[in-house]
């Protein structure tokens, strides 16, 4: 016996083998495993009241009935700093807060008076929250809006990064992750562009009166309330008349966590959510926030992100509307999307200051006559654009780019990269400039923008 | 010979060795002081330390089957052969330390989430033990087996990259004073070709395939060097607060439905990249040792756990104060066997040389 | 004069062989000349005693004498003079003696039978096209079998008696100027210095040819079928025949031989190579899939993606076993069915195939006993395990290293494992043939029939893995 030992340790790895059984592989039979320890976290919220942070934790509950469904709860807690909240969170949670999962990080406006950066870093740096995760800002509470998204999850199978990612591929044609808000607070101009949420209450007892207000103004709303996980239905709702909103601010509607069946009444029924008491949607209206070194200055609306991503080549599917077209006596209202887009940009010095002279190549594509509310059929008749429309359509994007423009300007936020367009391409004269006027943040508002629309039919 | 190693294997430990320390953290540390130019110190870095390949070969062929110690010995006494030994075995065992202390960081944040020091140490020091003790044939082919895998993985992750918009970062932003500055200061992570100058008489020389050796060696470089270019062309500004360069270049990446999350591929190929290179580190400890000191290498790999152990005590346990050392005097010991050591095996070489041409 | 007392002789042989039961002798009379035979019954053919010696010397006119007895009378083929202390030897071997009082010789006829079996296609490599003759348990006809294949002067056959008590007839077969001179003569020393009492079955022999007898890893190759030894012995390599026993052993002996398989041979080769990729991914996916499983449940929750994560976590949630209990009773589970059904009467195995996978499997997911994703896992695991039976053993041990690896340490525990693994097979050399060959180290020309396959008109050169003598196939 004592000989068969000595040969079974003749190689010292099994020596190692040995020690690794006995030390380490008692801790392991016990384990139960991390999915048990810890609470995976799917979203993170934070908010701000008075002096005290909350931060909310959208976490994933295992369910014992093998569903395979991802059942969601929000868990919150407070403190003085984001740490000490995180850790009351996770003592109200009962487990380790894993954050390795969390897709998406909310951050209600009030945190975004100061420097936001301050706030998240703890998270991103010391909590291991991944940089891709969505960074979005609201101006309800962060915990609201980690409350509707359950709901939207359960009935459409829809996750709030998948708002904000199509928000961002088709808005603002950023990222509008957290790696983006990063990259655009430590560029030369320190301004960044962020995805906004809201929430909007059907129920009588919803005290968000600014957002039951817009939500009125743009009543197309698409009620996503429905009994199976595929189930988008356009319903007139509570809000009554449809489409008739020009810019059109579309809500995602769902109920809140509890009203599964009250979901259902709210789409079938069209009397509304409302009846069910607290029903609270997501409303996704388009809009961003702008920042500058980490401080919200503005929020932006559509219209205004579609000015400012007329120079941005991925930016597409806008639509224009041209309103009085005369056509046959008739006054005619048209409608054209973005099909196709081209810029050939050149920046230089001109007498010592910069110059950004970019041509725009649009390729338009008609997708509606209205007359009176009726609508036109479209036939080969319409295929050119006249040059009236043209004027129309040209003196329309230069009035949306020069707005766009003069609000970056106001609040010295480049966060269409024309700091770097000059740095890249002018680099001495650019730093001499620089130089000169002492910083990088005036820099826009010395910029003479000369754009140059050429429309063409597609 | 039995205990031999081929030229292809040669050239393969030798790209293992050029990954060292410089795929994970570096990149980010180096964006920190030069911005994007630190792909230019990388090459300049990269040009100095390809002229040791020559000189190894020549070095070599001039001294078919001699150990390295005894060639020292013979051209600067027993007290100049040792001096070298020490400054290396000084060389390997922070490069260890600085290798372990790197990839532990970026498992417990990204893997374990937790300390798990004693996993880390139980799983490493015995393997690197192991190849120890079983020799540089055993150890050379495994990392020739592994070699596609590693290769594989880390072409991936570059290509992977590909999927998420990147853009040419700005060059030239910072001075050349800076540049040149930074060739010093990161000079550490540099200068490891000098193993394949300590296992000189393990390699089974063939002239003809002189050529594996340099294509290994332009591989890792190159690898190295698009690593570095493309992690820059896609976080610009914010590499800096990026300190797992491989890895971090999947994390933006298209995630592919169940597949989830690809960086387990840039986690595998880390933690068999660290394998091979703590497997050398602890052999060119070993053979330094057994060099200095009149005991075998079983004291060898006792000794190296020993110090291995308490140095981490020392530093690791402020990983800070081990990545300050690295730019701090780490640099002098890395000047001193990549840019020194060369040189004098160089003059050994031209020494042997003149003496041959006299004979004739 | 008589030279024998063959009276004496009969008792004193009887005696040696104990009194054995089926000990037979007879006295055959011709005139004043006197010759016994003796035999064992049991191993020897009784009617060709009876038509090829004793009915031939009947017929012989004039004397007999032992020059007649060998080259006339006799109608055998194998007749040869033996020393007198070899006559025990040969009985037990099958042949009848013959003692005269005419002559001081003695002789020995081969006349050995006992029950065989036809070669018929063994039950452990089966081919889709392809030969089908497996070997048996007669020296004597596998022998047949190979020589059949290759009709060259150049296979040399040599035998050996191994075994005090068994004396089992082992022969080493090669082919001359193909196989390694150092080889051959390695083996014939290993089998020279054999000390045993008796050699059952050729498995008997095998830890005496492995150089590393206490490695769990396999460094002898075997075969069954007659095709797969001949294809070897082309390559260079020695094989080991021992009576008794259908499986003939190979060395020396590369791990890539066991993703070979002869169907790979029979179909096409850009086909084979897929299937070899295949084995190998079966082979990585049976060693380390329930360890890597336990890992990330572990350890490394956070690298599973949501949607897995949440299936894992539903089916784990209510189970009493902690996952590392979880795998580890899964995994007992499937190795018991496995012996069971191994040893069960076909009959009765589809009755344990029944319970096993129906009632242990679906009713303990269903009680909550264990998850389907366990079941799964390890499931995969064990049927992974039969890409190659031939590794099926070694395996098994590595997956429960693994599993305790993964369990312990995780991810980082199973990569260093692997490592080592690697490190352990690539010091491990058979008869100085690379144990990884022709991957570590690379040996660029062997690649043509490794994972992936060219088609046999390529394979124009040896395998330099096993350093054969000469390079070309000619």
């Amino acid at each position: 016996m004592k000989k068969r030992i000595k040969n079974a340790f003749k190689n010292p790895m099994l020596i190692v083998l040995a020690l690794i059984i006995i030390i380490f592989t008692p801790q392991a039979i016990y384990s139960p495993g991390q999915n048990r320890d810890v609470g995976v976290v799917v979203g993170i919220g934070v908010d701000k009241q008075d002096d005290e942070f909350e931060i909310s934790l959208l976490t994933f509950i295992p369910t014992a009935q093998q569903s395979f469904e991802q059942m969601n709860s929000v868990i919150s807690g407070k403190g003085d700093t984001i740490a000490k909240a995180l850790y009351n969170a996770q003592i109200a949670m009962g487990r380790k807060v894993g954050l390795s999962h969390a897709k998406t990080t909310i951050v209600n406006q009030e945190l975004m008076q100061n420097d936001v950066a301050q706030y998240i870093d703890y998270l991103s740096r010391v909590a291991s929250l991944s940089e891709n995760t969505v960074f979005i800002c609201t101006d309800v509470s962060a915990k609201e809006i980690l409350q509707a998204s359950i709901s939207l999850e359960s009935t459409v199978g829809l996750q709030l990064e998948q708002i904000i990612g199509y928000n961002a591929k088709n808005l603002y044609v950023t990222d509008t992750s957290l790696e983006a808000f990063y990259k655009g607070y430590y560029s030369n101009a320190n301004a960044s562009l962020v995805g906004f949420l809201s929430v909007s209450c059907d129920g009588k007892q919803c005290d968000q009166s600014t957002n039951g207000a817009s939500q009125m103004e743009g009543p197309t709303q698409i009620d996503t309330a429905g009994t199976g996980a595929n189930d988008i239905s356009s319903s007139s709702g509570s809000t009554g008349a449809s489409r008739t909103g020009s810019s059109g601010s579309s809500s995602m509607q769902t109920n809140s966590a509890s009203g599964g069946s009250n979901a259902g009444e709210s789409s079938g029924g069209g009397e509304g959510g409302g009846s069910g008491g607290e029903s609270k949607h997501i409303l996704n209206e388009g809009k961003a926030v702008l920042l500058k070194n980490g401080k919200m200055v503005e929020i932006l609306s559509v219209d205004q992100l579609n000015g400012i991503n007329l120079l941005n080549i991925e930016s597409k599917n806008q639509i224009i509307t041209v309103n009085d077209v005369e056509y046959k006596g008739e006054k005619l209202k048209y409608s054209y999307r973005i099909k196709n887009k081209r810029i050939n940009t050149v920046t230089k010095f001109e007498n010592g200051y910069p110059i950004y002279t970019s041509q725009l190549i649009l390729g338009l594509e008609l997708v509606e006559i209205d007359k009176e509310n009726q609508k036109v059929k479209i036939n080969t008749e319409f295929s050119d654009i006249s040059d009236a429309v043209k004027k129309k359509i040209d003196s329309n994007l230069k009035n949306q780019f020069t707005n766009a423009i003069n609000l970056l300007k106001e609040n010295k936020a480049d966060v269409i990269g024309i700091n770097e367009h000059f740095f890249k391409t002018n680099r001495k004269e650019y730093n001499k400039f620089i130089k000169e006027i002492g910083g990088y943040d005036d820099f826009l508002n010395y910029v003479n923008f000369k754009i140059n629309f050429i429309l063409e039919s597609d | 010979m039995k205990y031999s190693i081929s030229m292809r294997q040669a050239g393969i430990i030798a790209l293992f060795i050029i990954f060292s320390n410089k795929i994970l953290l570096l990149p980010g540390l180096m964006h920190e002081y030069i911005k994007a130019d630190a792909v230019f110190a990388v090459i300049l870095l990269f040009a100095l330390e390809f002229l040791t390949i020559p000189i190894f070969l020549k070095f070599k062929r001039n001294f078919p089957k001699e150990k390295l110690y005894d060639i020292l010995k013979h051209y600067l006494t027993a007290i100049g052969a040792k001096l070298i030994y020490l400054a290396a075995i000084v060389f390997m065992i922070f490069k260890a330390l600085l290798t372990f202390s790197v990839v532990y960081v970026y498992f417990k944040e990204q893997i374990y989430q937790e300390e798990f020091i004693w996993i880390a140490l139980i799983a490493f020091l015995p393997i690197m033990n192991h190849s120890v003790m079983s020799g540089l044939r055993p150890t050379a082919r495994t990392m020739e087996l592994f070699f596609s895998i590693i290769l594989t993985g880390f072409i991936f992750c570059l290509v992977i990259s590909f999927f998420t918009p990147i853009s040419t970062p700005f060059f030239f932003v910072s001075s050349a004073k800076d540049i040149f500055f930074s060739l010093y200061k990161y000079a550490f992570t540099f200068g490891d070709f000098i193993f394949l100058f300590l296992i000189i008489d393990k390699i089974d020389y063939k002239k003809a395939q002189e050529k594996k050796i340099y294509f290994y060696v332009s591989l890792g470089m190159f690898l190295v060097i698009t690593l570095f270019f493309l992690f820059y062309c896609k976080y610009h500004l914010t590499s800096f607060m990026h300190n797992n360069a491989l890895a971090d270049l999947l994390v933006f990446s298209v995630q592919f439905n169940a597949i989830g999350r690809l960086d387990i591929v840039a986690m595998l190929t880390i933690m068999m990249v660290t394998l091979f290179q703590m497997e050398l580190f602890c052999f060119g400890f070993c053979e330094c040792f057994v060099n200095i000191f009149p005991l075998n290498k079983l004291y060898g790999v006792v000794f190296f756990d020993i110090i291995f152990l308490i140095l981490y005590y020392i530093f690791i346990g402020k990983y800070e104060i081990m990545v300050k050392s690295t730019v701090t005097w780490l640099p002098v010991l890395g000047l001193v066997v990549g840019v020194l050591f060369p040189i004098i095996c160089l003059i050994c070489t031209m020494i042997k040389r003149r003496k041959n041409e006299k004979t004739d | 004069m008589s030279y024998f007392d063959l009276k004496s002789k009969v008792e004193e042989l009887d005696g040696a062989l104990n009194e054995s039961i089926d000990f037979a002798h007879r006295y055959y009379v011709k005139g004043e000349q006197q010759v016994l035979l003796v035999f064992l019954k049991s191993i020897t053919d009784q009617n060709l005693i009876s038509s090829a010696v004793y009915y031939p010397m009947q017929e012989f006119e004039s004397n007999l004498s032992i020059e007649n007895l060998q080259n006339e009378i006799l109608k055998c083929s194998d007749v040869k003079e033996i020393e007198e202390k070899d006559v025990i030897n040969e009985i037990l071997g099958g042949k009848v003696v013959l003692f005269t009082d005419f002559s001081e010789k003695i002789i020995a006829i081969d006349l050995l039978k006992f029950p065989t079996r036809q070669p018929t296609e063994p039950p452990t490599s089966p081919v889709i096209q392809g030969p089908r003759e497996g070997f048996v348990e007669d020296i004597q006809t596998n022998i047949t079998l190979l020589r059949r294949r290759l009709k060259t002067k150049n296979l040399v056959i040599k035998s050996f008696s191994v075994g005090s008590e068994s004396q089992t007839k082992v022969a080493v077969s090669y082919l001359k100027d193909v196989a390694n001179d150092d080889v051959v003569k390695k083996v014939i020393n290993k089998l020279k210095q054999i000390k045993i009492d008796g050699i059952i079955d050729s498995y008997y022999i095998l830890s005496f040819l492995e150089e590393h007898p206490n490695s769990l890893f396999k460094q002898v190759g075997n075969a069954e079928k007659p095709d797969i030894i001949s294809s070897k012995l082309l390559e260079g390599k020695v094989a080991i025949i021992v009576d008794n026993s259908p499986i003939v052993l190979t060395v020396p002996f590369a791990l890539i031989e066991d993703l070979q398989n002869s169907n790979d041979y029979y179909t096409n080769h850009h086909y084979s190579s897929i299937v070899r990729v295949i084995r190998l991914f079966g082979l990585l996916i049976a060693a380390l899939a329930p360890g890597a499983y336990l890992a990330l449940q572990l350890f490394h929750y956070n690298i599973l993606p949501l949607n897995f994560l949440i299936t894992i976590a539903d089916t784990t949630l209510g189970l009493p076993f902690t996952p590392f209990l979880e795998i580890t009773f899964i995994f007992l589970l499937f190795q018991i069915l496995y012996e069971v059904s191994l040893r069960l009467p076909s009959y009765l195995g589809l009755a344990t195939s029944v319970v096993g996978a129906l009632i242990l499997g679906d009713t303990g997911v269903k009680a909550g006993l264990i998850s389907p994703p366990g079941v799964i896992i390890v499931a995969l695991a064990k049927i992974a395990l039969y890409t190659i039976p031939e590794e099926a053993s070694q395996i098994t041990v590595l997956q429960i290293v693994f599993i305790i690896l993964g369990g312990s340490l995780g991810l980082m525990g199973i990569t260093a494992g692997m490592v080592y693994v690697v490190n352990y097979l690539n010091k491990l050399d058979s008869y100085g043939t690379p144990y990884l060959a022709p991957y570590s180290p690379r040996i660029p020309k062997d690649l043509k029939d490794a994972l992936l396959t060219s088609p046999v008109i390529e394979m124009n050169e040896l395998p330099k893995t096993y350093s054969p003598s000469k390079e070309k196939r000619k």
